[in-house]
């Protein structure tokens, strides 16, 4: 009696109080219970046991099979209750069933099958043990009836552990089907950090194998297949302590970013922490010293800083701890203080004696490194010619052709929103089709937008400042100009349409170029505008930190009140405005030439610190894999000349 | 602590405590980000320790001015309600004048995109006084 009171306890607190024990009721508390299953299986296959885990995912439900032991079914002593109905019913009580000494075991979350129970509507267990197949049906955590023996076992194998459960709706509302395609990404993914380890997904769309022999090099490979790798081989650091298992694999690419994936036991860690910053000390105090042996002459300047010692590397780090520690509520940052000094020295230490060896591999690093020092000077000077702007109503000129001529070369693959359709089509849509119409698109780029008005105009004309820009987008417009907004160099009058999207932020003074716009155009001639706008006034300030990061050229985080008062303030009419929204992919928005590296960082944080104020008014998503995409606001405005 | 407290010495030092520590507990934040950028994780474990730590030396000052002035109000602290009163204030203070008068200054100067700044913490304060004047019970 007194221990169907615990039970109760347990699953209730459970289920009153489920963000605690599984970070959230979102659709990611939902994967985490299929996550948590899946660790369970893998620990099994750890002991040596499991060889195959068949998941299969219904529309409101999965079941994970392993072949290891099967959950034990024998009766526990003191509590008298047969050790597969504890697993279910008693919180944590699963490590004491397994048996795991000196293992390191994987999942995060620790909160075993119980929790898994608890937060189902319904779960089956069907085990197969030494002593024969069973199995149980649990309700919301409680148990409908006995363990009960069975003669024919649905089990692919003769023994192992198959678990059907369905997340309880009343507790995730929002709820209504598993995500396949995480769900695949996932079982792949972990596959490569198990070799040997079969996983069989199947699903009523999709059905698939994943196994891999390589482990994590495999993934790595997967990765580099979408670059060039400077080396035919990947470099592999492994180190093995008492408490401590960590590898990392490697190879130089010709990007100019660095992609780092780590996993603390069979967890991504996309946050990071001390085993991903200990490595990439380890990595630049080998290429320090290295470079002070080798080319003490040839190097000027400081010494590496940690991001252009990682610059270009495709990394993964498997690392396995004991008692791993995390921080925050993602628990995606590992917290270990006492593995750092191990790793920084150990990495230091074998990459330095890898490149001993492969002198002809680090001489190719120290030219990529050489190559990576110039550019991010050159960044900072014209960074630093940015501030020089400062005081004056006009724009220095050659900041922005320097800026701008170094972007056009990847402009297109720069942003999402560049080449979005339908946003184009949205900007388009304003201007009704007039044969006689001459138009100028105004720092105009690579013509996209003035290009999605050709049809409907007789005559197309571009307007930028840099070269590389006039260039790229006389392919689409019908002629393009060299020059400057501030001083359109067209008389007064000109045009029956003037068009520009997100520009005028990166105006100091913008009032002045949308005057010069007034001007070139006809009475009763039209401007569209397109900008990024805040979702209220909640937002702006938040914006603009990320936006002036990415971009030191922003001079104005337009609020919809203050950009509507500018156009009308300028003169024009008839003011009508369309809104759209884009999802704009941030790891790439920010992978560009103006943003440095640690502004990069520090955008990512500002996303992973935002506030619930800023979460209530603009919706963004940092994904499984850490990726962050943000909605963006855009606002197409079209005002006319009065006649 | 009779009436003469404050117009001590030691009550002005409380405001200036208060004051500085709530200006360093942002400058460890600010710090722990660039000491995670450069790897650095016990350093930034240490300022985030100090940072967590500022709060109570902030509120610990706080404590001995709160029944006489709060440092920005100069009215006591006192219950919900007259706090939100309070800080309502200082909210309407920032959006209607401060914030319109700092954006005016920065571009007289020539500074544009500060002035953008101000103009969006001005917006931000609106919707603060917007939500503080929901929460009043004598609206």
């Amino acid at each position: 009696m007194s221990n169907d009171i615990i039970v109760l306890t347990e699953v209730e607190a459970v289920r009153t109080n489920p963000s605690m024990y599984i970070g959230s009721v979102s659709n990611d508390g939902v994967h985490h219970l299929l996550y948590e299953l899946i660790h369970n299986s893998i620990d099994e296959a750890i002991q040596g046991t499991a060889t195959v885990i068949i998941i299969t995912v219904g529309d409101d439900f999965c079941t994970v099979e392993d072949n290891g032991r099967g959950i034990s079914t024998e009766l526990h002593e003191q509590l008298q209750l047969p050790n597969l109905e504890l697993v279910l019913t008693r919180l944590h009580s699963g490590s004491k069933f397994k048996k795991i000494k000196n293992q390191f075991t994987t999942g995060l979350h620790g909160v075993g099958l119980s929790c898994v129970n608890a937060l189902s509507s319904s779960l089956l267990i069907e085990v197969g043990n030494p002593l024969g197949f069973f199995t149980q049906k649990y309700q919301e955590g409680i148990a409908l009836g006995k363990l009960t023996p069975l003669k024919i076992s649905t089990l692919k194998h003769s023994t192992g552990t198959k678990i059907t459960f369905y997340p309880d709706k009343k507790i995730f509302k929002d709820f209504t089907s598993f995500d396949l395609n995480r769900i695949f990404d996932f079982a792949e993914e972990i596959s490569f950090l198990n070799p040997n380890l079969k996983f069989i997904v199947n699903s009523t769309k999709r059905n698939e194998i994943y196994e891999s022999i390589e482990g994590i090099s495999g993934l790595l490979n997967q990765y580099l297949q979408r670059t060039q790798s400077l080396f035919a081989e990947n470099i592999k650091i492994e180190i093995k302590a008492e408490n401590l298992y960590f590898e990392g694999v490697f190879n130089w690419t010709s990007e100019n970013e660095n992609l780092i994936k780590s996993y603390v036991n069979g967890v991504n860690t996309f946050l990071g922490g001390t085993h991903v910053n200990a490595f990439r000390n380890g990595i630049r105090k080998a290429l320090n010293n290295l470079i002070a042996e080798f080319f003490p002459s040839k190097w000027e300047g400081d010494h590496l800083d940690i991001e252009e010692a990682v610059d270009g590397m495709f990394v993964i780090i498997n690392a396995k701890l004991l008692s791993p520690h995390f921080e925050g509520q993602t628990k995606s940052r590992l917290t270990n203080f006492e593995i750092v000094d191990l790793v920084e020295t150990e990495v230091s230490a074998q990459l330095t004696q890898y490149f001993k060896t492969h002198s002809k591999y680090f001489l190719i690093v120290f030219e990529r490194l050489q190559s990576l020092r110039n550019t991010r000077v050159n960044a900072k000077r014209v960074a630093e010619r940015i501030l020089l702007q400062y005081g004056i109503r006009n724009i220095n000129e050659e900041v922005y052709k320097k800026q701008f001529g170094e972007r056009s070369k990847t402009w297109h693959s720069s942003a999402v929103w560049i080449t979005d359709e339908e946003l184009l089509k949205a900007h388009a849509a304003h201007f009704d089709k007039n044969d006689e119409a001459i138009a100028l698109d105004v720092c105009c780029g690579s013509g996209v937008v003035g290009a999605s008005f050709k049809h409907k105009v007789k005559k197309i004309i571009g307007l930028d400042l840099t070269p590389e820009m006039v260039a790229l987008s006389k392919t689409r417009l019908d002629e393009v100009h060299q020059g400057n907004v501030y001083n359109i160099p067209f008389p007064a009058n000109s045009f029956d349409l003037v068009c520009t999207r997100e520009v005028l932020h990166l105006l100091p003074y913008p009032e002045n170029p949308v005057a010069e716009i007034f001007r070139v155009l006809k009475p009763g001639g039209q401007f569209v505008v397109g900008q990024i706008l805040p979702f209220s006034e909640v937002d702006g300030a938040w914006m603009y930190r990320i936006f002036k990061k990415k971009q030191p050229l922003i001079y104005n985080m337009f609020q919809e009140e203050d950009f509507k008062k500018m156009l009308l303030g300028g003169g024009f009419v008839e003011m009508q405005m369309t809104e759209m929204n884009v999802w704009e992919n941030i790891d790439v928005w920010i992978n560009s030439y103006e943003t440095t590296f640690q502004h990069r960082h520090e955008i990512r944080e500002i996303y992973l610190t935002a506030s619930d104020e800023i979460k209530k008014v603009h919706p963004f998503k940092i994904l499984p894999n850490g990726e962050i995409h943000d909605l963006w606001r855009w606002c197409i405005f079209s005002v006319r000349k009065p006649l | 602590m009779d009436k003469s407290f404050e117009s001590s010495q030691t009550f002005e030092n409380l405001r200036k405590a208060f004051e500085e520590e709530a200006t360093l507990f942002f400058r460890y934040k600010y710090f722990q980000v660039i000491a995670d950028y450069e790897g650095l994780d016990k350093i930034r474990k240490i300022l985030k320790d100090f940072s967590d730590g500022s709060i109570d030396n902030v509120h610990g000052s706080l404590d001995f001015l709160r029944n006489f002035k709060d440092p920005a109000s100069n009215v006591p602290i006192g219950n919900t309600q007259q706090n939100i009163k309070s800080i309502l204030q200082t909210e309407i203070e920032q959006s209607s004048m401060n914030f319109p008068q700092m954006a005016k200054v920065a571009r007289d100067e020539g500074f544009s995109d500060v002035a953008s700044w101000f103009d969006t913490l001005e917006k931000l304060k609106r919707s603060h006084v917007a939500t503080l004047n929901e929460l009043k019970e004598d609206k």
